[in-house]
């Protein structure tokens, strides 16, 4: 498998003077299911907006699909289609099917090709039936499945999600969760950060663990949950099936 | 745009009649009919405004204002209306507090009163028979050939705008509950209370702009976005003409 994303030495150091990020490195390849770990403040959200550079390296270099992020941002966007923690802040249309064109009209795309990309990201989400619904009226797995609708409208090659699953009833888990996994299998690379393991593991390819804006064990996960308490995750508890048998999905 | 003036917006499913017209040749017909309502008096505004508002109410237009923006809209006129009343000066009718009526003020209160009712009304119609993301594509398109205008940037503050009025509302009231929940209510100093409500929700809001902004970058935002489809059909052009004419013809009267 070719590597999607390369991160070479990433640092990143805030306005007031504290380290985000310090020398980390990772290569994800295509295709692969990544979890990326850790307690609050551990670099997370930091590492994940370098990859379509809402956030510009101190030092290091991040490469997606071999573009260099921070010098061509644009490029890195369309590659790379990031779920942010908070799904309200993310909506930006008057109903969910004008949100989810946001993104193919910024790329400037002609209407047929727009609708089809609607169409296809509503249906993949089953969101059809609230195409008119106005975003605020929708519940909280809802709005979360529209923001992924958002972001798979832009047919991004990387999907990116940061605590995708935070404050999901069992059903929006579930919902978010089979639409994260089918992506994985139609060859897409899915980078998911989470504080509760339980939920992901069983789908993970790679664990990633971050502790001070380092990372400081990564691995399969069997392998790198070792690690777990000591980066201030808890450690899931698995049965005589192992790490498969914690999946969510039936 | 519903939630933010008591006014709702068409569903898609029922859009019918006037919610099918072209949002520019309405908010054409906005704009001239109101203007042409300035220069005239009392019995003239009522015999220009009486068809488009019967219009509007035979397709429904005007169901959509919904009760407390009916109640708020009337207050206001009201007070207009007793303003100019109180105020002009003219053949005395009779007193109240202290201040003389007279007949002009009460005609001059009357049609102040009711070019402002009609301005209310048009406006109504053109927000409950048109998707927000219309108005938004439409006064995009009006702004696009002036120089220096950024019509894209407008058009998406518009729709910013719609966006964030009501999550703005939405933070201000958890505020007010989270407060209330630990005896904020109990305080007795309303300028106080307005203060421990209105800083918290101030940041509030100014991080939740800053996360959009930030999910519209992550989502390629630029100026030059695929605009929205837009035709002028037979129908639209009558429409234009006979509601352009309308407003003409009444300034002879």
């Amino acid at each position: 498998m070719a590597a999607m994303i390369e991160i070479d030495r990433l640092s990143h150091r805030f306005a007031d003077g504290t380290w985000g990020l310090r020398e980390v490195s990772l290569t994800v390849e295509e295709g692969e299911f990544v979890v990326v770990a850790g307690e609050n403040g551990s670099g997370k959200t930091t590492l994940l907006r370098h990859l379509n550079a809402l956030l510009r390296p101190t030092a290091g270099r991040v490469r997606v699909c071999g573009v260099d992020a921070a010098r061509e941002p644009l490029k890195a966007r369309l590659l790379v289609g990031m779920l942010f923690q908070d799904a309200e802040s993310q909506i930006v249309g008057e109903t969910v099917r004008e949100d989810v064109a946001f993104g193919p009209e910024n790329l400037g795309l002609p209407r047929p090709e727009i609708d089809r990309r609607v169409a296809e990201a509503l249906a993949r989400t089953g969101l059809v039936h609230l195409a008119d619904r106005r975003p605020h009226l929708l519940s909280g797995g809802e709005k979360r499945r529209l923001t992924l609708a958002g972001v798979l409208a832009m047919e991004p090659r990387v999907v990116v999600g940061d605590e995708p699953f935070a404050s999901l009833d069992y059903a929006g888990v579930r919902g978010v969760l089979e639409v994260l996994v089918s992506l994985q299998r139609q060859g897409r690379t899915v980078i998911v950060t989470t504080h509760d393991l339980d939920k992901v593991l069983a789908h993970a390819d790679r664990l990633v663990l971050m502790k001070g804006g380092r990372i400081l064990c990564e691995g399969r996960p069997g392998q790198a949950l070792a690690c777990v308490e000591a980066c201030g995750v808890k450690r899931p508890a698995t049965d005589a099936r192992g790490i498969r048998g914690l999946t969510w999905l039936s | 745009m519903a939630f933010v003036n008591g006014l709702r917006p068409p569903a898609p499913s029922a859009r019918k009649g006037l919610s099918l017209l072209d949002p520019r040749v309405k908010l054409v017909l906005l704009a001239a009919w109101s203007i042409a309502g300035i220069p005239l008096g009392l019995p003239a505004l009522i015999g220009f405004g009486f068809p488009p508002v019967v219009i509007g109410w035979r397709e429904g237009a005007l169901r959509g204002i919904e009760k407390r923006s009916s109640l708020s809209f009337a207050a206001l006129l009201f007070f207009v209306f007793a303003a100019r009343a109180l105020s002009l000066a003219g053949e005395p009718l009779f007193t109240v507090f202290g201040f003389s009526v007279s007949k002009e003020g009460i005609l001059s209160g009357a049609e102040v009163a009711l070019r402002l009712l009609l301005v209310f009304l048009l406006g109504a119609m053109l927000v409950t028979t048109t998707p927000a993301a219309e108005v938004k594509a439409a006064v995009e398109w009006f702004l696009r050939p002036l120089p220096g205008v950024p019509a894209a940037r407008v058009g998406t503050l518009l729709g910013l705008m719609v966006r964030l009025v009501p999550l703005a509302f939405a933070e201000i009231e958890s505020l007010r509950e989270a407060q209330a929940a630990r005896g904020g209510g109990r305080r007795g100093n309303p300028v106080r209370r307005i203060r421990c409500l209105a800083l918290p929700a101030l940041a509030r809001i100014v991080l939740r702009a800053e996360s959009l902004a930030l999910a519209m970058e992550a989502r390629c935002y630029r100026d030059e976005r695929s605009p929205r489809p837009m035709r002028l059909r037979p129908r639209d052009r009558r429409v234009l003409v006979a509601g352009l004419a309308w407003a003409g013809a009444v300034q002879f009267f």
